[in-house]
């Protein structure tokens, strides 16, 4: 029955396809065309009319447009036009204009294609879906009929849904623009590919625009609601096409704002510190984001902490994602498939954070064949293979460690670090199963280790691990859902045993478990619902003190255990309320309850807490509630295009944050433990006002745009001097309720294309803190405002790409931003027969200014697609200019006398060189 | 299935990466002046018959030259018991204040200080602890010599604070036992008592060391290190002696130099903590935010001496750097003029080795006068031999 409905379809195509041909080129067009560029005749020529026109910009380069046309044929006003210039033009049954410089291009099939075409298509069975790779070309001009138009005849629209994917390696292909020309309608593909377009029945031309890469085209006869697939290139470096376009381009299109999206291709253009690509690198990259120095594993999005970024790897929650005190991140690059970073307009799923989400995703294995890599490096190795394990499950493994031990051995005999080691190791493992197009399962295990020591007696270590399961079900065209189980860990460790009476062991734990179930649901052309929950279970051993060998006389001790149930429930809708303005908004209302067993200590109420004023303490059971905290978060975003080129967007979001990290350094150490919200220690809230500004240049080859946000914080928490935070069951004696805002301004400017290409950005932004003037104990610069550790108001960022050739591309970097915020001593003073040195209000000075620049060559091997072997050189030089950026100025007594040092963190130019093969 | 793979050899210059954890050089930041003097108030209010000192000193600009702080000269220092007793201290030196009147344990006390430009400052009221004995041990290890202190404090006596004065004998490679005399142009022998080749030489604790017991069992601290002396190190070449004395600390207090002790010792390594404010329990009593450095403590102290000779830690080498060129060289008749009387030879003996005697064994005064290294050769009045 299939076999010959198709076969029906094609003959009627046959039979139409030449009345076409014969129709479109005596269409007629008018108009005034004087002095003008052929690029904007062809856009004239666009708007006016069903024609679109694709031709190298190179063949009318120069070519003036001198005519006049009332009702010409417009194959006649082609013919003035171009037969001077030597182009000859072809005119196809979809409007379509092709010039060309040589030879016309024929648009006619051979004679027997339609004979072969329907034996391909007799071999499958998917009457909709791609026909596989051996007639990719046939692919774009076939038509395909989508939907019955025996079901629901009265309505005018169809929906189409489908999934595209990478035609090399079966891998989702994210963010492609899914549009048809002449209408409105658009859709961008999510994270697993999928699109939905509404466009109204009959006949199009969809087209499938990957950001970057190849674009797909599907004629289409739309009768009803139904499904298309589409397999794509994604890798394949394309020869540079020009199509004339007015269509608006994703920074323009998309109504989140203060979204970064990193590519791995751009992620791997960056200059590499020690050769290795680096995720957090790259986001450093990103205007609005910050880090206090070269060796801190934390980042800070807008003016907010360290610990108020959710970070993800597929979904699970990494708590220290760095290596060697955060010189590598512990992400394997070769794994990565992409890297998002909301800094504003966070999605209504996402939460538990106050700043920003890193969500990066991993490859779960393409489905065509086994590939593998790695490198081996004087410090660190790495390996991965991929690939399909049956005809419905793939797979992706790869693992990292390092041997770079050796090296300390070549410091000088007194070096205090001789005696140092330092090893890191992680494994990531994935699958991904899907016995049929409506059910994906996934099963993703992350686990990553360092251990180091300073010296022959005290070793340190910490390790995440994280698995998780998940599950996409397609319950219809319009209903998804997504369903998460998964359990994150997190600990670290120290071991000192520099004297048997002394030696102790001290450890610090924390595990998650996480339940979500997130939807997706197309209510109508104009909405589309995102509804779910989110549950996470937080079980904290906030600290353990045990007694090493047999001899020791240290105590056991440990700090209470936490637990703490986090709910929250949201819904959200992104609303097309026209085709210029689309607003995202949403709600999630967050439950946090504190549990036991555990035992809270008692004060009066309205009092400083000390010791002095502890009046009791109380005991709870094990699952009984201790206290509950609540309240809504607001998700909006809306976009408002003012033409194809232009948007405004604006947002207002606020967040709850009931894990926070307890650090007193200004960088993230990895000793930093985390601890829950209790009675006393409130809820970080916060919330954030931002509006931009899009517009794009030159057919969307430059992006700029400019936003200007604002943030207020409440219950942050910093300490009273000399607060002890680890072994501490007492925290609460100690902390200092404190609030804080931040503002900016980030403009950005973008090429997309083009031998040279990168950004440049400047950020103008403060971040400030103030102690809560209720507060009872200290008051941090007597209650003044004072800048956070990581205030650091200018920023300037180049990255720049320049392609010498298809074959040697260079990129350079630079940076440039005010010194961060640092207490510097202002007077001096004896004291226990030693001098010493008074502070000046906290953060009252500046350490010198940053600048850094890094140069990186890429000289790639030649491109055939298909060979026996690969090779690639990367070569460059990190901090080109070899200035030593001061990391931290400090000053120490020196034989009784005060000495300041700076300390830099890569002082000098780092030279690297990889070497790439692949076969 | 296709075979594909990549191996990626990285080449780095791993050495410069490893200067990461190095990479300081000496910096002076520009500070805008501050001119504000603060007062520092130093010192301890022994109870139950001891000597209470108390020193004041002023801050001073962190590039000023020489010594850090200024004497505060003339100033009324009082003691002001809770129940009864008011102890006027008596200046004793540039900014020291003494008292040695008995003070009774059992009642809380209160310092005033009234400064000679009107300015005022009096203490929060110190209630007096009285420390726990200790005792002193130490150990040798890969050729260091460890020193220890070992207490036992409870639950209301949990944080100790410690310092400490050494005391050793050094001697000098040669030694000289005549003197030339440049009118005569002969030599004077030098008398037994007036000889330079021994001295001894002192120093202080400078490194603020604090522990609490709380962290042990039973509250016992069990060996504390005060100090390590290093191998080769002059101090245990003879006999070396340790004179620590233990303080009891209440909490507030022990955050104080807490705070002192991390920003002196913790500040600016990659992990380090952010510089504290740190709290005093002294005040202007005027005007609360005129800032005052320092916190005052009452008890009773305890103080151990301990004795280590060169024999008890033995094999122990001492190198002394100073030391290292000495030679001894012989100076005729003819040349002591020349040599003795304008160079900075000194006569060790008289060179007899042929007959008759030909002149003076000599080498420098850097190599026979232990003083010239900061010593005295004056016995401390305490010093026990054993």
């Amino acid at each position: 029955m299939t076999k010959f409905f198709l076969s029906g379809i094609f003959i009627f195509l046959s039979l139409t396809f030449q009345v076409f041909a014969r129709q479109t080129d005596q269409e007629r067009v008018s108009g005034i065309f004087s002095g003008l560029s052929f690029d904007r005749f062809a856009k004239m020529i666009e708007d006016q009319s069903a024609f679109r026109l694709y031709y190298l910009s190179e063949d009318v380069e120069g070519l003036v447009v001198n005519v006049n046309a009332y009702e010409s044929l417009i194959s006649d006003l082609l013919q003035e036009i171009l037969s001077p210039a030597g182009i000859y033009f072809t005119i196809d049954s979809q409007h379509r204009i092709f010039l060309s410089k040589e030879r016309p291009l024929s648009v006619n099939l051979r004679a027997d294609f339609f004979n072969r075409q329907k034996q391909d298509d007799a071999d499958s069975e998917n009457t909709a879906g791609d026909a596989g790779s051996k007639n990719r070309n046939f692919s774009k001009n076939r038509l395909w009929e989508v939907g019955d138009g025996s079901t629901r005849p009265e309505r005018a629209n169809g929906t189409i849904s489908g999934r595209v994917t990478s035609f090399e390696s079966g891998e989702p292909i994210i963010g492609a623009l899914v549009y048809t020309s002449g209408q409105e309608a658009r859709s961008i593909t999510d994270e697993s590919g999928n699109y939905v377009i509404t466009l109204p029945k009959g006949r199009h031309t969809l087209i499938f625009q990957n950001f970057g890469a190849y674009q797909e085209q599907r004629q289409i006869n739309l009768s009803g609601d139904g499904r298309l697939d589409v397999a794509m290139d994604d890798n394949i470096i394309s020869l540079s096409e020009v199509t004339v376009t007015s269509e608006k381009s994703a920074n323009i299109e998309r109504p989140e704002m203060g979204l970064a999206n990193i590519t791995v291709q751009s992620l791997k253009k960056l200059p590499a510190v020690l050769g290795e690509v680096d995720v957090l690198r790259a986001v450093l990259t990103l205007p609005g984001v910050k880090t206090v120095g070269e060796a801190s594993a934390g980042f800070n999005v807008r003016g907010g902490a360290a610990d108020q970024n959710l970070i993800l790897y597929n979904e699970a929650t990494v708590y220290n994602p760095t290596h060697l005190f955060g010189m590598f991140s512990a992400f394997n690059p070769d794994m990565i498939e992409s890297v998002d970073l909301y800094k504003a307009g966070i999605p209504v799923q996402f939460g538990g954070r106050l700043s920003s989400v890193l969500d990066v995703k991993s490859k779960f294995g393409n489905k065509e064949k086994i590939q593998g890599g790695g490198g081996i490096g004087l410090m660190t190795s790495r390996m991965y293979v991929e690939g399909p394990l049956s005809a419905n499950t793939s797979f992706a493994i790869g693992g990292r460690g390092t041997y770079s031990n050796w090296l300390f051995g070549f410091l000088d005999e007194d070096s205090e670090f001789r005696d140092s080691r330092a090893s890191f190791h992680d494994l990531n493992l994935n699958f991904k199963h899907s016995p049929d197009p409506n059910n994906e399962f996934r099963l993703s295990a992350y686990w990553s280790q360092d251990a180091f020591r300073f010296d022959r007696d005290t070793s340190f270590n910490y390790q995440n691990l994280n698995i998780n399961v998940g599950w996409t079900h397609y319950f219809n065209d319009k209903l998804e859902g997504h369903f998460h189980l998964g359990h994150d860990q997190y600990g670290f460790g120290i071991l000192s045993e520099q004297d048997p009476l002394n030696a102790f062991r001290f450890g610090f734990a924390m595990d998650q478990s996480s339940w979500k179930n997130h939807f997706t649901y197309e209510l109508s052309d104009k909405h589309r619902l995102s509804f779910g929950m989110n549950h996470l279970f937080y079980n904290l051993n906030p600290g353990k003190q045990t007694p090493q060998g047999p001899e020791s006389i240290v105590l056991n001790e440990r700090v209470n255990r936490e637990k703490a149930l986090e709910s929250a429930f949201y819904i959200g809708d992104e609303f097309e309320v026209n085709p210029k303005l689309l607003i995202n908004y949403g709600m999630r209302y967050v439950i946090y309850n504190y549990l036991g067993p555990n035992s809270i200590n008692e004060y009066p109420f309205n009092s400083i807490r000390t010791e002095d004023t502890k009046t009791g303490e109380s005991s709870y059971g094990a699952g009984e509630i201790i206290n509950t905290y609540h309240g809504p978060e607001i998700r909006i975003s809306a976009r408002y295009a003012i033409d194809n080129f232009t948007s405004v967007k604006a947002g207002f979001n606020t967040m709850r944050q009931h894990l926070h990290m307890l650090t007193n350094t200004a960088a993230i150490a990895p000793t930093d433990t985390w601890k829950l919200s209790d009675p006393y220690l409130m809820p970080q809230t916060g919330r954030q006002f931002a509006i931009g500004y899009f517009k794009n240049f030159k057919n969307n080859v430059i992006e700029t745009s400019a936003e200007v946000y604002y943030r207020n914080m409440q219950n942050l928490v910093d300490f009273r001097s000399g607060a002890t935070l680890i072994l501490n069951n007492d925290l609460e004696q100690d902390v200092l309720n404190t609030r804080g805002r931040a503002y900016g301004i980030e403009l950005m400017a973008k090429k997309t294309q083009g031998k040279l290409n990168g950004w440049i950005s400047y950020t103008y932004s403060r971040s400030l803190l103030q102690t809560n003037p209720e507060e009872w104990g200290e008051q941090v610069n007597s209650g003044k405002w004072y800048p956070s550790n990581f205030d650091q108001p200018h920023d300037i960022m180049l990255a720049g790409n320049f392609e010498f050739t298809k074959r040697i591309n260079t990129s350079l970097n630079a940076n440039y931003s005010t010194g961060r915020p640092i207490t510097y001593p202002v007077a001096k003073f004896n004291y226990n027969g030693s001098e010493r040195v008074f502070y000046s209000d906290r953060n009252a000075y500046r350490i010198l200014d940053y600048f850094r620049v890094d140069l990186s060559f890429n000289i790639e091997g030649n491109h055939k697609i298909r060979k026996l072997a690969h090779a690639s050189w990367s070569l460059g030089i990190y901090n080109i200019l070899g200035r030593a950026n001061p990391y931290s100025v400090y000053f120490s007594p020196v034989n009784g006398n005060i000495q300041g040092y700076q300390l830099s963190i890569f002082a000098r130019p780092i030279p690297f060189v990889t070497y790439n093969f692949r076969f | 299935m296709a075979i594909s793979g990549n191996i990626t050899l990285f080449y780095i210059i791993g050495i410069l990466v490893l200067c990461n954890l190095g990479c300081r050089e000496p910096f002076s930041p520009e500070i805008s002046d501050f001119d504000q003097n603060i007062l520092v108030v130093e010192g301890y209010i022994e109870v139950g018959g001891g000597t209470t000192q108390i020193h004041l000193s002023s801050t001073s600009s962190l590039y000023a030259g020489g010594d850090a702080g200024f004497v505060v000269p003339q100033a009324e220092l009082t003691i002001r018991g809770e129940r009864e007793g008011s102890w006027p201290l008596q200046q004793v030196g540039y900014g020291a204040y003494e008292v040695s009147d008995y003070l009774p344990e059992d009642q809380s006390y209160i310092l005033s200080i009234n400064l000679a430009n009107g300015d005022s400052y009096r203490t929060d009221p110190i209630s007096p602890m009285r420390s726990p004995e200790f005792d002193l041990s130490f150990t040798k290890e890969a050729g260091d010599v460890q020193v220890y202190a070992n207490t036992r404090g409870d639950a209301q006596n949990q944080y100790f604070l410690w310092v400490f004065e050494e005391t050793w004998m050094y001697r000098t490679p040669h030694i000289s036992y005549y003197n030339y005399d440049e009118t005569r142009g002969g030599m004077v022998m030098i008398d037994r008592e007036d000889l330079t080749y021994l001295c001894w030489n002192f120093n202080r604790s400078r490194r603020i060391i604090l522990e609490s017991s709380a962290r042990y069992e039973d509250n016992r601290i069990f060996q504390k290190e005060l100090l390590t002396i290093d191998s080769l190190s002059e101090k245990l070449g003879i006999r070396y002696r340790i004179n620590a004395r233990q303080y009891v600390l209440d909490r507030e207090a022990y955050v104080f130099w807490e705070g002192l002790r991390r920003n002196s010792d913790d500040i600016g390594s990659i992990f380090s903590p952010l510089p504290s404010a740190v709290s005093s329990n002294i005040y202007h009593t005027q005007n609360a935010d005129i800032p005052v450095i320092g916190y005052i403590s009452a008890g009773l102290s305890r103080e151990k001496e301990m004795y280590i000779d060169r024999e008890a830690v033995s094999p122990w080498r001492t190198v002394i750097a100073d030391y290292q060129g000495c030679q001894i060289d012989t100076v005729s008749v003819a040349e002591y003029e020349e040599k003795f009387g304008r160079g900075n030879y000194v006569p060790l003996y008289e060179d007899c080795e042929t007959f008759p005697c030909s002149g003076y064994f000599a080498s420098t005064a850097g190599c026979t006068d232990c003083r010239l290294r900061g010593g005295t050769t004056t016995r401390p009045e305490d010093w026990q031999d054993d």
